[in-house]
């Protein structure tokens, strides 16, 4: 049987393969739906992979978003989460954002939600990969918000999380 | 004869010439109105000029204030808006409930390069510009800076923090 693949707020550029959900009819969605509302319209343990690329700083509450992902993944399935990194002025480049996120907040977020995090990593620009501030700043995570954020502004926050 | 100057959020500020509006009575404004709440009590094309400093990021949202503009705003009108910039320290008050960056109204502009809005009500840029404390004018940055936006918000933004965001837009209709 195929993977079945779910792309979250899949916009105009939907991954090969998926089946698109988006709040708005301009895209290449397939399932047209406003994630404020729940459930969704897809059935438990249903899905094997999910993208939410992002989303979850658009949604009016990441937990309740996250726990409903949660029950459409199949067991053993796979979520991958992409937000803009709080530093990164794509974070502040849309006024739809609700929030933006540190390395750390999907800490407090599972708290509540079953998801296991696989791995995750913060990302960076071009110039700045060169000098190996990726490496560095994954490294020393806690370090690296604390001290060198604003100095190394990062892109995006990647999380990879199964059920 | 109509006024057509609009001052949104005056608070305090004495206008005479134009028609003031605030969400708070006491400020003893001609129109008590919350901007989050569509329509907004003017006919379509009143005036031919609004200004709109540092209200943005007090609303709930852009849509909404945009839409409204776009449509009370005169074709041939102008629209001022002065919001905090996302670096500057008055950006994190308390009542504030949006953070801005350069290109934070992309999406509204003829031309704007943000892929992931759509909206029809569409505006023509101006002017935009970002400001900055004397302290770092003396040194020309704010010319640098704004000749090269993105580099200045990838990379510059938190060291040399800015303090406003102004863009002037006009409707297109």
């Amino acid at each position: 049987m195929p993977e079945k693949v779910l792309d979250i707020g899949c916009g105009n550029n939907k991954i090969k393969g998926a089946t698109g959900l988006d709040v708005s009819r301009d895209t290449q969605a397939d399932i047209i739906w406003d994630l404020n509302v729940y459930p969704y319209p897809i059935e438990t343990n249903e899905i094997d992979k999910i993208y939410a690329k992002h989303v979850i700083e658009h949604v009016d509450d990441p937990i309740k978003f996250l726990n409903e992902v949660y029950r459409i993944t199949r067991p053993g399935g796979t979520c991958f989460v992409e937000t803009p990194h709080f530093s990164c002025y794509v974070a502040y480049s849309e006024p739809q954002h609700k929030r933006y996120f540190s390395y750390f907040m999907i800490d407090e977020i599972l708290k509540k939600v079953p998801f296991k995090l696989d791995k995750r990593e913060v990302t960076f620009y071009k110039s700045f990969r060169f000098c190996g501030i990726k490496y560095l700043a994954n490294k020393y995570p806690r370090s690296y918000e604390r001290f060198w954020t604003y100095i190394f502004p990062a892109e995006n926050v990647k999380m990879w999380l199964r059920k | 004869m109509q006024k057509t100057k609009l001052v949104l959020g005056s608070a305090g500020k004495k206008a005479p010439d134009a028609v003031t509006l605030d969400i708070d009575p006491g400020h003893a404004p001609e129109v008590v109105h919350d901007l989050n709440r569509s329509p907004w009590p003017f006919e379509d094309n009143r005036f031919e000029s609004i200004i709109c400093h540092h209200v943005l990021e007090h609303l709930d949202g852009v849509d909404i204030p945009l839409r409204e503009m776009h449509r009370i705003c005169r074709k041939s009108g102008e629209i001022c808006i002065e919001v905090p910039h996302h670096t500057s320290w008055c950006a994190n008050a308390p009542e504030h409930k949006l953070r801005f960056s350069y290109f934070a109204l992309d999406g509204y502009f003829e031309d704007g390069v943000t892929k992931w809005m759509t909206t029809d009500k569409k505006f023509a840029l101006v002017e935009r510009k970002v400001t900055f404390n004397r302290a770092f004018r003396r040194y020309f940055l704010h010319a640098l800076f704004n000749k090269f936006p993105l580099y200045y918000e990838r990379f510059w933004a938190y060291m040399i923090p800015a303090e406003n965001l102004v863009f002037r837009l006009r409707p297109v209709k």
